[in-house]
C-alpha cells in the first residue's frame, strides 16, 4: 500500500498515449468545432484531452467554454473538469480552488480522488485522508481503499488506516489486494495476532494457496508462538510440496519458498537455542 | 423474428438488427456458476422483473423476480451443475421473450460444469467487433454456421477482448452494436467481458462507472471462482478444468505493485486447475493496427506478463489490434523493442494433423512452461497493418473470430474467417512428463479432429497477407531450437528442498516430500522434442 498514492492518487492519465478511441473522438470533436463552437463541445474536448494527457489542450478549450455562451451545468461541468486538468499538470494551488468549487456544484468520486492526490503531493495528508474517504464513499473499489488507508496512515492515525482496510474488505468482498494491505498495516503495527485473523479467513477461503499458511506462519513466529508457526508452515510447505510435484514449483511459488526456507531456518535456530 | 436488415452490400456497411418486440436489449445471460446465472434484459418503459425456467420450454416451473425498471437483472440461485434450464423473461402478466411461444426452445442455457471438470467444450472470443456493419454479421454468422457442421459444438463460453461498442462506448452503442449483433448468442452464452479503449471513452474502470460497467455483471467477490478482486475492472472465474484472467489493459494501474497485479500474484497461487487462460484488451505483441509500441501493450508486457508467465499462463488472448496473429510457443519476452532471440520454446506449427506436431506442455499448470499469445482484434473493424511481427507464427488481416476447443489435457484453437473459412489452428497438449520428457511411444497424439484444417493458410486472398507457411518454417526463426536452454531463469533445484526439506521442527515429514518434490522438480531440457 505504501507509496501508491502518490503514483495512482490522482485520476490522471500517465502520458500522452492518444489511443484509437480518443484519436477519433477528438478528431470528431475538431470537425465538430470547426462547423459550430460550442460549449458543450469545447468541454467534450476538453474532457478527451484530459484522457490523452494534453492539459494544455484541455485548459484552452476550459478558457474558451467559460468565454462562450453557457448553461448552468455546463458552467458546473467545466469548473469540475478545470479542477481535474489543473491537478493533472501539477498546478496544486489553483487545482485545489478548483476542485472547492465543482464539489459546490456536484461531488464526484473522481473530483474528490484528484482533490486527494492534490492534497497528498502538497504534504497535506489529514485533508487528503478526508477527500479520498469522500472518494471511496462515492466509488469504492480497492485502489480508493488503498489510497484512503495510505493517506490516513500517512497522516499520523494508522487506527484509522486499519479501520478503513478492515471495512473496506468488508465492502469489496474480500478483495485480495486490500486484506495484503491490511496484513502489511497490522505488521507495521506490531499486531501480527490481528493480522493472523486476515490470513486465516483468507486460507480457509482459498486453501489451495500456499500464500496465507506461509503468510499465517510468519505471523505466528512474529507472535513468538513457535509451535503454531511450525504448524503453519508444515502446512504451507506441504501446499508448496504437493504443487512442485505437479510441476508448479518455482514460478509464482518461488518467493514463497524462500520465505519458508528463511522462516524454517530461524524456527530450527531458535528451536535448538530454546530451553 | 430474426431480421438482420443490410442497409448495403459490401463489407463493412451498416446493419441494423431487430430483437424482440418490446425489448431494448434481449435477454443476455451474466455471471455464470455452476448453480447460478443471471439473465438480464432492458425494456423502454418500467415494469416488473420476472423469469420462469425449468428442464425444459414447457416446464417452466421455477420462477425468480428481480427489481422493477428498465434494466432487468434477475439472479436464478440452487440450480444444477452442467445442466439445461429453458427460460423466458417478462413480467408476471405478460412474457416479453419468448415472445408469443416462437423459438421458445432457443431460450436457454447450461450451467456451468464443476471446476475441475473434465469435459469438452468450446469458447469463442471476440474482439473489436462493435460495429453493426456487415464485417461484424459475418463474423457472428460465420461462428454459428460453422458451429453446425458435423463434428463441431456450439460455444458454452463468450470471451469478448474488448471494443465490443464503437465508437465511443456510449449506451446507444452498446445496445445496437453490441447486444443486437449479438443477441441470439448472447441469451444462450454467458459473455464475459474485457473492458477496450472504446469503452474507455464512456466509461472508467477506476470508478467502475459507465455504459460498459451498467451493461455487465461481473465476478468481483469470486462468486464464480478465483479470489477476489473487489472491483468488476479485473476478475476470474472458472469454466470446467480451466481458470479464466480478465484484466483491465486499458485504465488499470500497470504496475507490477499495483492492487490489479497484487490481486492477480493471489489469484494465480490460488488455483487449481489444469489450464490457465488470460485475456485483456491490449496485445503484448502486435504488428497490425497497432504495434507493441504502446504504453498499454509495453506495460503489459513488461510488468503483467512475467506474473502470469510465473503463474503458468497457457493462453493469452487479446484484441485492439485488428488483425489475427498467433504466436510461437512463448516465455520470457518481455523488453522493449521485442526481441524473442532465446524465448521461443517451440518454433513449430503447433498443428498436430501435421508439420510439427502439437505444442507440449507437462501436465497441469507449469511455471514457464510456454504461452501461446493471439490478437483477435478481427472482428468488425476494417484490418490492417503489417502482420510481421517476430513471435508470431502465424498473421492474417482477414474478419473473423476465434474458436478455443478444451478437452482433458488438450487444448485446440482455430482461427474462423468470417468467410467460414479456417486460416488457423494449432493444438496444445499437456503431456509431458514432468521433467519435461515425452511420455512413451505408444501414447500416440490423437488427431487433430479440424475438419477444415486443410484449407488453411489459404495465401494471398488478401493484399498484403501474410503467408503462414512461410511464417511457419522454423528455420526462418532466428534462434530456432534455443528456447529450452534458458534454464537459468527457472530455480534451481535445490531451491525447493532448501524451502521446505530443511531439518527443524517441521520434521521429517517436510524434509521427505522436499526431496520427493526435488526428483519430481520440472527442468527444461535442450533434449525437448520441440526444441530439439
Amino acid at each position: 500500500m505504501r507509496g501508491a498514492l502518490l503514483a495512482a492518487l490522482v485520476l490522471l492519465p500517465a502520458g500522452a498515449h492518444a489511443h484509437a478511441g480518443l484519436r477519433e473522438a477528438l478528431a470528431r470533436l475538431d470537425r465538430q468545432l470547426e462547423a459550430g463552437p460550442s460549449a458543450t463541445l469545447l468541454l467534450d474536448r476538453a474532457e478527451r484531452q484530459l484522457q490523452d494527457g494534453e492539459a494544455a489542450g484541455a485548459l484552452a478549450d476550459l478558457d474558451r467554454a467559460r468565454a462562450a455562451p453557457s448553461t448552468a451545468a455546463e458552467q458546473r461541468r467545466e469548473r469540475a473538469l478545470r479542477g481535474l486538468v489543473l491537478a493533472a499538470a501539477g498546478r496544486g494551488t489553483e487545482a485545489l480552488a478548483a476542485l472547492e468549487q465543482g464539489f459546490h456544484d456536484s461531488p464526484t468520486g473522481p473530483l474528490h480522488r484528484a482533490r486527494a492526490g492534490v492534497l497528498g503531493r502538497l504534504g497535506r495528508w489529514a485533508e487528503a485522508a478526508e477527500a479520498a474517504r469522500q472518494a471511496y464513499a462515492l466509488t469504492p473499489s480497492p485502489e480508493a481503499c488503498l489510497e484512503w488507508a495510505e493517506a490516513a496512515e500517512r497522516a499520523g492515525r494508522p487506527a484509522d488506516a486499519e479501520a478503513v482496510l478492515e471495512s473496506g474488505l468488508r465492502q469489496l468482498g474480500g478483495a485480495s489486494a486490500v486484506r495484503l494491505a491490511l496484513v502489511s498495516l497490522e505488521r507495521r503495527l506490531g499486531q501480527p495476532a490481528r493480522a493472523l485473523r486476515w490470513v486465516q479467513e483468507a486460507e480457509a477461503a482459498h486453501p489451495r494457496s500456499p500464500e496465507w499458511p506461509l503468510l499465517a506462519a510468519e505471523l505466528e513466529f512474529e507472535r513468538g508462538r513457535k509451535a503454531e508457526a511450525q504448524a503453519a508452515l508444515a502446512r504451507a510447505s506441504e501446499g508448496l510440496v504437493q504443487r512442485a510435484r505437479r510441476g508448479r514449483g518455482g514460478g509464482l511459488d518461488a518467493p514463497l519458498q524462500e520465505r519458508a526456507r528463511v522462516l524454517q531456518a530461524k524456527l530450527g535456530t531458535n528451536g535448538r537455542r530454546s530451553p | 423474428m430474426r431480421q438482420m436488415v443490410g442497409l448495403c452490400a459490401g463489407l463493412g456497411c451498416a446493419v441494423a438488427w431487430a430483437q424482440p418486440a418490446g425489448l431494448v436489449r434481449a435477454p443476455y445471460l451474466q455471471l455464470g456458476t455452476p448453480t447460478s446465472v443471471k439473465i438480464a434484459w432492458r425494456t423502454a418503459a418500467s415494469e416488473a422483473s420476472v423469469v420462469k425456467y425449468g428442464p425444459s420450454p414447457s416446464q417452466l416451473t421455477s420462477t425468480a423476480t428481480g427489481a422493477s425498471g428498465t434494466d432487468h437483472v434477475v439472479s436464478l440461485g440452487g440450480l444444477q451443475p452442467d445442466t439445461l434450464y429453458f427460460y423466458s423473461v417478462g413480467t408476471a402478466a405478460q412474457v416479453r421473450a419468448p415472445l408469443n411461444g416462437m423459438e421458445a426452445d432457443q431460450y436457454r442455457f447450461r450451467t456451468s460444469p464443476l471446476p475441475g471438470t473434465r469435459r469438452p467444450f468450446r469458447i469463442w472470443v471476440v474482439g473489436d467487433d462493435g460495429t453493426a456493419t456487415t464485417r461484424q454479421a459475418s463474423t457472428v454468422a460465420s461462428m454459428k454456421a460453422h458451429a453446425e457442421k458435423p463434428g463441431q459444438r456450439y460455444p458454452e463460453l463468450f470471451l469478448h477482448v474488448g471494443d465490443m461498442a464503437y465508437d465511443s462506448g456510449t449506451d446507444a452503442e452498446f445496445t445496437s452494436k453490441h447486444f443486437a449483433p449479438h443477441w441470439t448468442v448472447l441469451r444462450n452464452v454467458v459473455l464475459w467481458p474485457a473492458m477496450g479503449n472504446h469503452e474507455g471513452v464512456s466509461s472508467k474502470g477506476s470508478t467502475q462507472s459507465g455504459p460498459y460497467f451498467s451493461s455487465y455483471v461481473l465476478p468481483k467477490a469470486g462468486e464464480a471462482g478465483g479470489v477476489p478482486s473487489g472491483t468488476e475492472a479485473y476478475y476470474s472465474f472458472d469454466y470446467g478444468n480451466v481458470h479464466f484472467v480478465v484484466l483491465n489493459s486499458h485504465d488499470a494501474s500497470r504496475s507490477p505493485t499495483g492492487a490489479m497485479a497484487t490481486w492477480l500474484k493471489s489469484d494465480l497461487l490460488a488455483t487449481d486447475a489444469e489450464w490457465l487462460v488470460a485475456y485483456f484488451h491490449h496485445p503484448p505483441y502486435s504488428d497490425g493496427t497497432h504495434v507493441d509500441a504502446e504504453t498499454q501493450m509495453k506495460e503489459m508486457r513488461q510488468n503483467i506478463l512475467p506474473i502470469l508467465e510465473q503463474g503458468g499462463v497457457d493462453l493469452v488472448l487479446a484484441g485492439h489490434s485488428h488483425i489475427y496473429e498467433r504466436s510461437f510457443l512463448l516465455d520470457g519476452v518481455y523488453g522493449t523493442p521485442v526481441n524473442p532471440t532465446g524465448h521461443v520454446l517451440d518454433t513449430g506449427s503447433g498443428r498436430a494433423d501435421g508439420g510439427t506436431g502439437p505444442y507440449r506442455k507437462p501436465a497441469g499448470i507449469t511455471p514457464r512452461s510456454g504461452t501461446v499469445y493471439v490478437v483477435a482484434g478481427h472482428g468488425g473493424k476494417g484490418p490492417g497493418g503489417i502482420g510481421n511481427h517476430p513471435v508470431m507464427f502465424f498473421s492474417e488481416k482477414v474478419n473473423g473470430s476465434v474458436l478455443v476447443d478444451v478437452d482433458g489435457d488438450r487444448l485446440e484453437l482455430t482461427n474462423l474467417r468470417n468467410t467460414g473459412v479456417v486460416s488457423d489452428h494449432f493444438t496444445l497438449l499437456k503431456d509431458l512428463l514432468p521433467d519435461g520428457g515425452v511420455p512413451p511411444p505408444d501414447a500416440g497424439i490423437p488427431d487433430a479432429g479440424v475438419p477444415d484444417a486443410g484449407e488453411a493458410p489459404d495465401a494471398g486472398s488478401e493484399p498484403g497477407e501474410r503467408d503462414g507457411g512461410t511464417a511457419a518454417d522454423g528455420g526462418e526463426h532466428p534462434d530456432a531450437g534455443s528456447g529450452w536452454a534458458d534454464g537459468g531463469t527457472v530455480p534451481d533445484a535445490g531451491t525447493l528442498e532448501d524451502a521446505v526439506g530443511g531439518c527443524g521442527a517441521t520434521g521429517g515429514a517436510a524434509w521427505g516430500l522436499g526431496l520427493l518434490a526435488w526428483l519430481a522438480w520440472p527442468r527444461r531440457r535442450a533434449t525437448s522434442p520441440r526444441a530439439g
